[in-house]
Parts: C-alpha cells; sequence; structure tokens
C-alpha cells in the first residue's frame, strides 16, 4: 500500500464524519455553564448536559464502566496501553515533579482526584492528551512553557474535562457508528495499511480531526475555566498559554506541521479570544491564585534540560520564539541566553558563530547560572572563529568547573592542539 | 508431485516470507568480513548479519537484545540513522547530520541527539575520551540509557573520521546479561577492525 493512499485513510473517515457536526463556538460557553450549573445541584459529573445529541450516563467518582458496555471494552484496551506508559522508557521519574502535579491535578479534580492519573512523559513541545479511563498524559515542554501554577491548572482542568464529559467515548462510539461497525472500520484500517493493534488508540487521533472533536476541545476548555476557578486560581490565565503555542505554530515555517495541528483544535485566535471573554465572567475576589513561585521553583533545577529537548528538534524559529517568551519571563536570563548561543552554533549558518558567540558573552553578564557545558560552548564557537587564545581559556575554564566531566580527555586534547 | 518436491515446496513457502524482511547472513567466526570500502574485522565467534547501504546490523541473541552498529563511511551533510529511502520517514530529515571539519565534540553531539530523537531516555554518557579506531586517532563512548519500553541498555562507541567520512563501532545491549554476553567480542572485534591503507575518500 502506498504512503500517499494510508495517510488519505483517515481523511476518508474525517469526510465521512463531516456531515455529522459543525463547529459551533457555544460550546465554549456550555462547558461552563452546564458545568457549573451540575456542580451547584449534584456536583459537577455532567449528568444533567445533554449537549449532544446521545445520551451518556452518569460518572460518579469511582466509576468503572458495565463490564458488558462497549465502554468496558474500551476501557480494557486502554488499561493495557497504562500498564505500558508506567514502565515505559519516556515516563518522566521525577518524585518533585510528579507529587507536584499529583496535588495541583487533587486541586483541580476535587473529589474526581483519584480517578485522573497524570503521568508526566519527557518530550518537548505543549502535548496533554485524555483517555477514556482516566489516565492523563502531559509533556515536560508543558511544564516549560507554563508561566505559572494556574496555567498547569488550566490544562489539567481541560483535559479533565474531556474526561467527566467522556469525550473520547463520545467520538470512539460516532466514528464506530458513522462507518456502520467497527469491524468495517478495521477491515477499512487494515486496507489502508494502518495497523489494527491499537485501535482505541488510532480511533481517538482520528477522532480529534473531527468537528465533533473541535466541539469538544471547546467544551473542555469551558470545563476547564470552571474547575480552575473553583479550585481558587485566577482564570484569566487559561488564555495566555494560546498566546504562546499561537506565536510558536505561526515561526514553524512547515506548513505540513502547522495543518495537523489547526484540523485536531480549533483555532489558537478562536480560543484565546472566547476564553479571555468567559474568564472575565467567572472571576471573583477569590479566584485570584497564580502560584508563580511554586511552578517555577520546580522548574528551575530542570528547566535547562527541558530546553535541551526542545532544541533537540532542531526546529530553530520555534525554538527562539520559545526563548524569547521565557526571557520575558525574566527567570535565570544567563541560562536562556546561553540557549540563545547554542541554537545558533547548532544552526551554523552565515553569521550564527559570530552572533552565538555574543549571546555566549552577554550569558557570562546575566544574572542567574550557566548550565556546565557553558564555557565548552563558548570554547566551540571561539575555535571555530580562530580565537585561539579566548578558546583555550574556555576549554581550562570547562575543566575548573567539571573536572570530572567525562569529555574531560578530549577537551585536553583540544587545550594542547598544536596551532596551526 | 513427489512427496520429496512437495516437502521442498512448503520449505520454500515458508522460508520466502522470512527472507524479504530478515535478511541476515552469518559472519564466520575466526574468519575476516569485509565490510567494504577496504575495511575488515574478524569476529571471535560467528553473528548474525544484516547489511544495509552504509549500515551493518550484528547480533547474537536479536537486535532488540544486543546489536553492534556498523556506520560505514557517513559523508558530509547525511544523517548518521539507516532509512529504506530516502523518501521514507521524512522526519529523519530535520535529525542532525554529520559535516565535514566537525570535532570530535560535535560527533558527540551528533551522536546524543540522534538517539533522542529516536526516542533512546535517559541517556548519561559516563566516559567520552580520545581512542584509536582501525588504527586511526578517534573517540570512544561508554553510555546507558533506557528504550522506549522502559529496558535498561548500555552501550559502548568507537568511531573516527577517515577521509572526511564518519566509521562507527556502536555495540548496545541490555544491562541485564546479553550486554555482557557480546561486550568480550566487540572488544575483539573493533581490536581488528582495519581501514586500507589508503582510504577511499
Amino acid at each position: 500500500m502506498t504512503r500517499r493512499f494510508r495517510s488519505l485513510a483517515p481523511i476518508l473517515v474525517i469526510l465521512l464524519l463531516g456531515a455529522c457536526a459543525g463547529d459551533d463556538k457555544s460550546f465554549y460557553e456550555r462547558g461552563l455553564n452546564q458545568g457549573a450549573q451540575n456542580a451547584a445541584k449534584e456536583g459537577d459529573h455532567g449528568e444533567k448536559a445533554a449537549a449532544f445529541p446521545f445520551k451518556i450516563g452518569d460518572l460518579a467518582p469511582a466509576h468503572r464502566p458495565d463490564p458488558k458496555s462497549d465502554e468496558a471494552g474500551i476501557w480494557y484496551q486502554v488499561d493495557k496501553v497504562e500498564r505500558r506508559i508506567k514502565t515505559a522508557g519516556e515516563r518522566y521519574r521525577h518524585a518533585a515533579v510528579n507529587s507536584y502535579i499529583r496535588s495541583v491535578t487533587c486541586r483541580v479534580t476535587g473529589r474526581y482526584c483519584k480517578d485522573v492519573r497524570v503521568y508526566t512523559i519527557r518530550a518537548p513541545g505543549l502535548q496533554a492528551s485524555m483517555y477514556p479511563n482516566g489516565m492523563m498524559h502531559i509533556s515536560t515542554g508543558l511544564l516549560l512553557r507554563t508561566q505559572n501554577e494556574a496555567q498547569l491548572a488550566a490544562v489539567i482542568g481541560h483535559e479533565t474535562g474531556h474526561y467527566l464529559r467522556r469525550h473520547s467515548l463520545q467520538r470512539i462510539r460516532e466514528i464506530i457508528d458513522a462507518s456502520n461497525s467497527l469491524f468495517f472500520f478495521r477491515v477499512a484500517l487494515a486496507g489502508a495499511g494502518i495497523p489494527v493493534a491499537g485501535d482505541v488508540v488510532t480511533l481517538m487521533a482520528i477522532g480529534e480531526m473531527t468537528a465533533y472533536g473541535r466541539n469538544h476541545e471547546r467544551e473542555a476548555d469551558g470545563y476547564g475555566l470552571l474547575l480552575m476557578t473553583q479550585a481558587g486560581y485566577d482564570p484569566e490565565e487559561a488564555w495566555k498559554i494560546w498566546d504562546l503555542t499561537l506565536k510558536e505554530s505561526k515561526a514553524i515555517k512547515k506548513d505540513e506541521e502547522r495543518t495537523v495541528f489547526f484540523a485536531s483544535h480549533p483555532q489558537p485566535e478562536e480560543r484565546m479570544h472566547e476564553m479571555r471573554r468567559l474568564s472575565k465572567t467567572v472571576k471573583t475576589a477569590d479566584t485570584t491564585d497564580l502560584g508563580q513561585d511554586r511552578l517555577q521553583e520546580l522548574v528551575a533545577p530542570i528547566r535547562a534540560d527541558l530546553i535541551r529537548d526542545e532544541l533537540n528538534l532542531r526546529r530553530f524559529d520555534g525554538f527562539e520564539v520559545l526563548l524569547d517568551h521565557l526571557i520575558e519571563g525574566g527567570q535565570n536570563l544567563a541560562e536562556l541566553y546561553y540557549f540563545k548561543g547554542e541554537m545558533r552554533r547548532l544552526r551554523g549558518k552565515g553569521k550564527d558563530f559570530v552572533e552565538a558567540l555574543g549571546f555566549y558573552d552577554k550569558a557570562a553578564t546575566m544574572p542567574g547560572t550557566t548550565p556546565p557545558e557553558f564555557h565548552r560552548s563558548r570554547g566551540v564557537v571561539q575555535r571555530k572563529l580562530g580565537r585561539r587564545n579566548a578558546a583555550m581559556a574556555s576549554f581550562a575554564a570547562y575543566l575548573r568547573a567539571n573536572p570530572q566531566a567525562a569529555d574531560a580527555g578530549i577537551i585536553r586534547q583540544l587545550i594542547e592542539e598544536p596551532e596551526k | 508431485m513427489t512427496a520429496r518436491l512437495k516437502r521442498f515446496a512448503i520449505l520454500i513457502a515458508l522460508l520466502l516470507p522470512l527472507g524479504g524482511c530478515v535478511g541476515f547472513t552469518l559472519a564466520k567466526g575466526g574468519e575476516p568480513i569485509d565490510m567494504g570500502d577496504g575495511v575488515s574485522v574478524q569476529p571471535p565467534r560467528d553473528w548474525n548479519r544484516m547489511s544495509i547501504g552504509k549500515y551493518e546490523y550484528w547480533t547474537l541473541d536479536g537486535l532488540r537484545l544486543q546489536n553492534i552498529l556498523f556506520v560505514k563511511g557517513v559523508e558530509d551533510g547525511e544523517n548518521i540513522v539507516f532509512r529504506r529511502a530516502r523518501n521514507e520517514e521524512p522526519e529523519k530529515d530535520t535529525f542532525p547530520k554529520f559535516k565535514k571539519g566537525m570535532t570530535l565534540l560535535d560527533i558527540r553531539e551528533l551522536l546524543e541527539t540522534t538517539w533522542a530523537r529516536q526516542e533512546f531516555h535517559r541517556t548519561r554518557v559516563t566516559k567520552f575520551g580520545p581512542a584509536k579506531f582501525g588504527g586511526r586517532d578517534g573517540f570512544e563512548m561508554i553510555f546507558t540509557f533506557d528504550t522506549k519500553d522502559g529496558l535498561e541498555m548500555r552501550g559502548w562507541a568507537v568511531g573516527a573520521v577517515v577521509g572526511e567520512r564518519l566509521f562507527m563501532a556502536i555495540y548496545r545491549g541490555t544491562r541485564i546479561h546479553f550486554y555482557e554476553r557480546g561486550e568480550k567480542d566487540f572488544r575483539k572485534i573493533i581490536g581488528s577492525y582495519r581501514f586500507p591503507a589508503r582510504p577511499s575518500s
């Protein structure tokens, strides 16, 4: 089967579903209002919320689906994914980070605290996803991008909204209905060369690209605002994450990557505008917590690692936007200017080395601390620019600061290298 | 069809699908193995060998348990990951590339970033130092990492830039059992690694 046909298959499914639903901005408010009404009456579990034409039952805390239902079958498959992720290499095993995220999650989800299990995944980029059984994944790239705990709470609240409204179950059912039967769907997938093993995950991914998926995003945004506000966070922080996302995605020049992002989510401009508008309607004198110090204290010691992950993608334009955003935040500027230099050193085009050296020099004068590799990188660039004495001094400084460095032997070799 | 012919036909039918996807041959122990470009090595015992263009995988027990990856003469502007065809796996276009004139520090960075993009996790380099490879000045790197499935791995890489091309032998195996099982062999294999007297460039 050709690659082109394989990539067409999801689009065919989306076309098939296209007639089912249209984009509807009122879903932001539906999420917020219906959630609020339910919360006032009987706790927020979306029982009375009939935002979608098909009936979704109650989802009480500690919910497990009826073993005879299709939902149980879907949970069973996702439970298998969860067992894998528990020991997976990409899981971020950092006790302080995981316990912090646990506490924010419990604050946001309230009595659903035990039902929502967050797994932090070591990965660049802003990624968060919710599975039907209450498993949530968030990327370390999200921690890098949130300026305060309130913004993190907004994302966790948004994903929890997907869980409470059982969006992934709805989407999976929609796709199965639209394609007449799961059997038909499996045959179609297999025919298109898509492995059938990861059924549920594939269905979820495809489901996100439908108009239903976009309305789910809108509704979850509303729930996110509701949950974070109930937990006492400042709702006016929620839209700010989209501001950065928008700038980053505009900087990524490859059209392909942008199209995929915008197909699966409402336009960030729309989300920003709606979230900003609604946040003003729910904010009260009691909902002002930002938790900026708490988040920044947590991220500070791991931030260089997370920035390095982003740089590994070699998407230099988007990376620069992210760095400028972090520089605006003003935390440890020495580290951030070091990475401005790193980006240019790694791109290595035109005046990049000269500019890189400029940023390394700037980093040396800025408040904060540079990572241990600082002197090494500076030495490498000075050497490339033919500034031998400066390079030798930088390499010597690197060895003084890191006498046990794994690459000390190579550095000594560079220091002793005869002049050309 | 005679019974014998039938048995033969069944055997062929069973083997045909295997041939398409595996393609292992035997690297016979104690004999010099021609790696192309005039490069040769001599394994102390039999290894399974799979050669794909500039890359060659060897294993004793299975690629996921332990393998040697030989990188044979990567040129300026090429990345260091195997791909079947240029238009396959387009994301690999954004992997970092080898450039002529790279220092050993640059090559370390090339390796670490490539592995991060290939979803090796928690990579820790415990040693990266100068070393001879095939009689040439090169590098040696000792490291550990976790696979996507959470398996703990150990690794030992050696390499050198010869005639502006990058040659490497990278040995990786599970921390438990399989790394150790092939470690002595790898030491002998890289000890026997020979470039031709005049490298083609």
